[in-house]
């Protein structure tokens, strides 16, 4: 007898279907609906990116992003800064634009074009967000052909942007996102993010930063309009 | 102060006493678990219907358990279908004799491992070191327990028995360091010292939280990052999980989810909850080239099988009940001398490692049924400590004499002469012997306790006497 054959006889092998999913669905529903006002999403997400230990920032629209960029990267003095490859696009202007201000020591990369031992010293790491919950201040990162893991991982600082379009109110409403993210043809890994790195095993005393980003910065748009 | 835990729960009486005598660490364990509860208490008024949520997880729990061997099939399948190898063991020697082939069969030098408690329950970390493979524990606490030779404290924060000063000394003896006490600073010089280890590292092993049967995910959570670090650099990612840690879908997981991080830390979500559908793909940048997920038994069937104590599979080892336990709160993990501790740990521990290991288990609680309240899932833990006791006396493992002593008592609880008469002789007794230092009748039970005197009259006579008044 093999191995698995053993388990599953240890198991008492009487019931070989699952239950169908309406089942679950009854089951799940005696949680009630959640509480979360549609109208307040973006203000909710907002406040619980904040309760997280994150810091956010608004664009009216797309063009602002790189100035955005260009601020978070001068506050924390980032000099290696990290683009996930969908977002060559920005990475351009943020380049410009950083040079064209003030002489800065930096450079920029995408996150396929370096390796793990590239995120030393002070550097940052920019992603996009595949959705966004309001309830937990999360968001959806996935790795893949176009995000490093390592970008949203290894930096000091991790900056993720933001549709506030993809906000979604909990998981609950946007469980087939993750579904498609992760089926078929989807990613092998993908992570909700909520907060930066961040321990409280010594006394109890919040740190962070302790293996992954310190700062964590989330920037919204497009917003106001 | 430093002290060597070694697994020992049969160990239980004299542990529960040094821990008692230990004022410092109950200091640090009381403080801690107050923390984590009032912070709990924040986040679970987020929902009016957080008893539903908890009815919900509960049913939920049971359809998986009540069709397990399919769920297990169904995520088996998927799981393959993304190109994860599925392995099976028995009990803890097979589950480490995989884990160390694996090991072996990647030539893998350094081994780095995220928190979870099932790898503590089959002692992995010891095991691959014997083996010759340098095997470190990355979340922080665990790294610091590892470092001082110790066994976790807690479920979810394994060094809350430990004081800023401790880790100092430690961080000094055994790395070389200069003392801080600044848990910013220790926490940089740990980010320094496991920064190299993971860019390093050849094998990544973790814990698994939840188990999605429907997509064949795997779902880890955490605040530190090192999990991640350790699923994602390492060439090879090997996730080892209790059988029990299957659920349905991602709508499940949603509830799931919600509940375990406000249970566990106080939070709405944790730093980082991640998904894993296999290795690394074609075309993806990054991502280990191969994954196995060891599912483990280990006595679990036969908790299945068991009609109450299958209940305890249900549990997300979030830790509440530990926190708001008052017997843990006063002896904190190590008085148990097991992997698991508090209320869970008091059930379990004797089906999981036999009776003979851990006679006491069910004896430490207080049944007030505070872990029952706080449970996430549910789970009737004040009463399965009492069904234990009671398996326990059943499997002779208390005080001959004690179950002796029951059996006459119950015998008088069911004859009125027999009462009355061994009222009398206890009356008669009683005083003679109750003292400040201990009481010849029950001298054991008074060691602690001021034997009450028995009134003069009972009852009966006050109730005899009345009647004659009227
Ligand atoms: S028994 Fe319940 S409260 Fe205790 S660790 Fe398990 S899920 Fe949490």
């Amino acid at each position: 007898m093999s191995a698995r054959e053993r388990f599953f006889s240890n198991l008492g092998a009487d019931k070989w279907e699952v239950p169908p999913v309406e089942e679950v669905r009854r089951i799940l529903a005696i949680k009630g609906g959640n509480d979360i006002p549609q109208q307040d999403l973006v203000q909710l997400f907002r406040e619980r990116v904040v309760g997280a230990g994150g810091k956010v920032y608004n664009c009216a629209g797309e063009g602002e992003i790189p100035g955005i960029l260009a601020t978070v990267c001068r506050e924390h003095g980032s000099e290696r800064v990290v683009f996930a490859d969908d977002l060559a696009g920005y990475r351009q202007k943020f380049q410009a634009r950083m040079q064209s201000e003030e002489r800065w020591p930096g450079e920029t990369k995408l996150s396929s074009r370096v390796d793990r031992n590239y995120y030393q010293g002070r550097t940052m790491g920019i992603t996009s967000a595949r959705a966004a919950f309001a309830d937990s201040g999360a968001i959806l990162a996935l790795a893949g052909a176009n995000e490093s893991r390592m970008v949203s991982l290894l930096p000091l600082v991790h900056v993720c942007l933001v549709e506030v379009h993809s906000i979604h109110p909990d998981l609950d409403s946007a469980s087939s996102v993750v579904d498609d993210s992760l089926k078929g043809s989807g990613a092998s890994a993908l992570t909700f993010i909520a907060g930066p790195s961040k321990t409280a095993d010594i006394e109890k005393v919040l740190v962070e930063g302790v293996h992954g980003p310190k700062i964590w910065v989330v920037v919204l748009y497009p917003m106001g309009n | 102060m430093s002290f060597h835990v070694p697994v020992e729960p049969q160990n239980l009486p004299s542990l529960v006493r040094e821990r008692l005598a230990d004022q410092a660490y109950r200091t640090n364990v009381l403080r801690a678990t107050e923390l984590s509860l009032a912070k709990r208490a924040r986040v679970v008024t987020d929902y009016r219907d957080w008893e539903n949520m908890r009815e919900a997880a509960h049913r939920i729990k049971k359809l998986v358990m009540d069709h397990l061997p399919a769920y297990l099939r169904e995520f088996e399948s998927r799981a393959r279908d993304a190109g994860a190898e599925v392995l099976y063991a028995d009990d803890a020697v097979e589950a480490r004799r995989i884990v160390v082939d694996i090991c072996r069969s990647h030539e893998a030098h350094l081994v780095v491992k995220s928190k979870s408690m099932v790898t503590e329950e089959i002692h992995l970390a010891p095991k691959l070191t014997a083996a010759g493979i340098e095997t470190l524990e990355t979340d922080l606490g665990e790294y610091i327990v590892q470092l001082a030779g110790e066994i976790p404290s807690h479920i979810t924060a394994p060094a809350l028995h430990k004081s800023r000063q401790d880790i100092g000394r430690l961080f000094q003896q055994r790395l070389g360091v200069e003392y801080t006490e600044d848990p910013e600073q220790l926490t940089a010089i740990a980010r320094r010292v496991l920064r190299e280890k993971f860019l390093r590292a050849d094998v990544g092993i973790s814990g698994v939280n939840f188990a999605v049967a429907d997509t064949g995910a795997i779902c880890i959570v955490e605040n530190e990052g090192n999990a991640r670090l350790s699923i994602s650099l390492p060439r090879v990612h090997i996730a080892v999980m209790g059988m029990e840690k299957l659920l349905p879908d991602t709508a499940s997981l949603s509830l799931f989810l919600k509940m375990l991080a406000r249970s566990a830390t106080g939070q709405r979500m944790t730093s980082y909850t991640s998904l894993i559908r296999g290795p690394r793909r074609n075309g993806e940048q990054d991502g280990p080239e191969k994954l196995y997920i060891v599912i483990l038994d280990n006595g679990r069937a036969r908790m299945l099988k068991h009609p109450e104590l299958r209940e305890v599979l249900y549990c997300v080892r979030c830790g509440a009940c530990l926190n708001t336990c008052p017997v843990y709160q006063l002896i904190g993990g190590h008085g148990y001398g097991s992997v698991y501790s508090g209320p869970i740990g008091a059930v379990i521990t004797p089906a999981l490692e036999g009776w003979a290991e851990a006679p006491y288990h069910p004896f430490v609680s207080s049944l007030c049924g505070a872990c029952t309240d706080i449970c996430p899932v549910k789970i009737d833990l004040h009463h399965l400590l009492l069904r234990q006791r009671g398996n326990a006396v059943r499997e002779k493992r208390t005080p001959s004499l004690e179950r002796f002593l029951v059996r006459g008592w119950r015998l008088i609880m069911q004859s009125p002469a027999l009462y009355q008469l061994a009222g009398r002789i206890m009356r008669f007794l009683a005083p003679l012997a109750s003292d400040k230092g201990g009481n010849l009748v029950v001298p054991r039970w008074s060691v602690q306790r001021a034997f009450p005197s028995p009134p003069r009259k009972t009852f009966k006579d006050l109730w005899r006497g009345k009647e004659g008044q009227t």
